[in-house]
């Protein structure tokens, strides 16, 4: 154990995703050492993100005002949605270009052991963004892998019923893998390939 | 580093994925229940980016041969295949999915101390085998996997016999801490009085005896699944997460 302030930023590193103790240490004394100038930059900039960045009123893309760009940008296509798991995923998408229209971010996926079931994530949401006639087909751009899989199915039921069009990215995509891993042409190709998602 | 004090071993073993956390930029964590080293706890690497193809073969609720190889904290997965591919099926049924997280977490919570784990990973690949098939109601088999799981690890329940004297039933009064039915002499304050159906379903859950459990009605189902949920709370004493997720009829 370290002195207070130290420790205390130990602790606080350790407690950041993907980061154990070891590297939670080696990330304390870098910054102890680092200098002045860069080290406010850094606060300056976690405080400016917490203080600045909120999630879009209508999709939980990150954005800095009430609605993010996309949902702002007149020339995206309306009558179509993208559901993802992530703002990240967001970001992936947009990569390929092959994809125009708007987004709608759940905030995860439906993972009940770590206690994230489908009131945890923004579907109510979703669900009232389709009650008008304004979207036709909602892609389903969950994960690759077994949770995403599975929010998929969940989704996939619920709006059975509304008529919609209904389509999951096809295969090809890497099982068990992050959708912001997938390159481009990998992802685009799975977008201009989807298929229903309702059997 | 004194990395040399430490000798790394490799070993082979069928294994159930219980569930996966994400480390780092790409690797995760896999906790596995295996028959004979208990539940391990071993980093799989780089299985979330594009090029692996561990990735799908350690999605959670697979059974898998794994090859590991020890280490301080976490062993790490070198190698594995897919044995029964339970966890794509699963998926495919909201129902499904939701019971075998809850079984997940009760066997990963009974399998956190040397425990007879051979016989818990008997009991969930059993269980993860009829989800996968199908033919149950997915509610039923959770239910009788836990009491079944919960009796494994010890507290066997009774839900013919009275629990306290033993006196032949059938009781009409439960008591959810003394573990079943309880005859009317022995009969504690607290106790409940569920329909004498429930107390049937739960003896053939506990027992095996599907084609009398499938027989029953939802009422029943609904008001045994809450002693079920109810015992295995006692003895777990923390709440499982997944129990409030699952999705029954
Ligand atoms: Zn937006
Ligand atoms: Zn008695």
């Amino acid at each position: 154990m370290y002195e207070g302030a130290v420790q205390d930023l130990i602790d606080e590193f350790g407690r950041l995703p993907g980061i154990g103790p070891k590297s939670a240490q080696r990330i304390a004394f870098h910054v102890l050492e680092a200098d002045r100038a860069d080290m406010d930059r850094l606060a300056d900039a976690i405080r400016a993100v917490k203080d600045k960045v909120k999630f879009c009123a209508v999709c939980f893309n990150v954005s800095e005002q009430e609605l993010c760009n996309i949902c702002r940008d007149p020339k995206r296509d309306e009558t179509v949605l993208c559901v993802v798991e992530e703002s990240k995923d967001v970001m992936a998408v947009e990569r390929t270009r092959s994809f125009r229209g708007r987004y709608h971010v759940l905030g995860g996926s439906i993972n009940p052991i770590a206690g994230i079931g489908p009131e945890q994530l923004h579907i109510r949401e979703l669900l009232n963004r389709l009650h008008d006639d304004t979207i036709e087909e909602v892609i389903i751009a969950t994960d690759p892998n077994l949770e995403g899989e599975a929010t998929s199915t969940y989704l996939a039921r619920m709006l059975k019923s509304l008529g919609i069009k209904i389509t999951r990215l096809a295969s090809g995509l890497p099982v068990g893998g992050d959708l912001e891993y997938a390159d481009e042409v990998t992802l685009g190709r799975a977008f201009e390939g989807r298929r229903s998602a309702i059997g | 580093m004194p990395r040399s004090s430490f000798a790394s071993k490799s070993y082979r073993t069928p294994a159930i994925v219980l569930r996966t956390h994400k480390l780092g930029e790409a690797d995760r964590i896999v906790v596995l229940l295996t028959p004979s080293h208990g539940q391990v706890r071993a980093v799989a690497k780089g299985v979330r980016r594009t090029s692996s193809r561990l990735g799908a073969t350690l999605e959670p609720f697979m059974l898998v041969d794994a090859q590991l190889s020890t280490g301080r904290s976490l062993h790490v997965v070198t190698q594995a295949q897919i044995r029964a591919p339970y966890g794509q099926r699963l998926a495919a049924d909201y129902r499904s999915y939701t019971a075998a997280h809850a079984m997940a977490e009760t066997a990963e919570r009974l399998t956190e101390d040397d425990v007879d784990a051979a016989a818990q990973y008997r009991l969930l690949h059993g269980a993860f085998a009829a989800l996968a098939r199908g033919e149950q109601d997915p509610s039923l088999i959770l239910d009788s996997f836990l009491l079944r799981s919960v009796a494994t690890a010890g507290w066997t329940p009774s839900f013919s016999g009275c629990v306290r004297c033993g006196a032949p039933g059938p009781h009409v009064a439960v008591n959810v801490p003394l573990g079943g039915v309880v005859c009317a002499a022995c009969r504690p304050a607290g106790s409940l009085s569920p329909a004498p159906e429930s107390i049937d379903l739960l003896d053939a859950l506990l027992t095996g005896d599907w084609a009398r459990a499938a027989s029953s009605e939802a009422a029943a189902r609904r008001e045994a699944a809450n002693i079920v949920s109810g015992y295995l709370q006692w003895h777990l004493e923390r709440v499982v997460k997944s129990l409030k997720h699952v999705e029954r009829a």
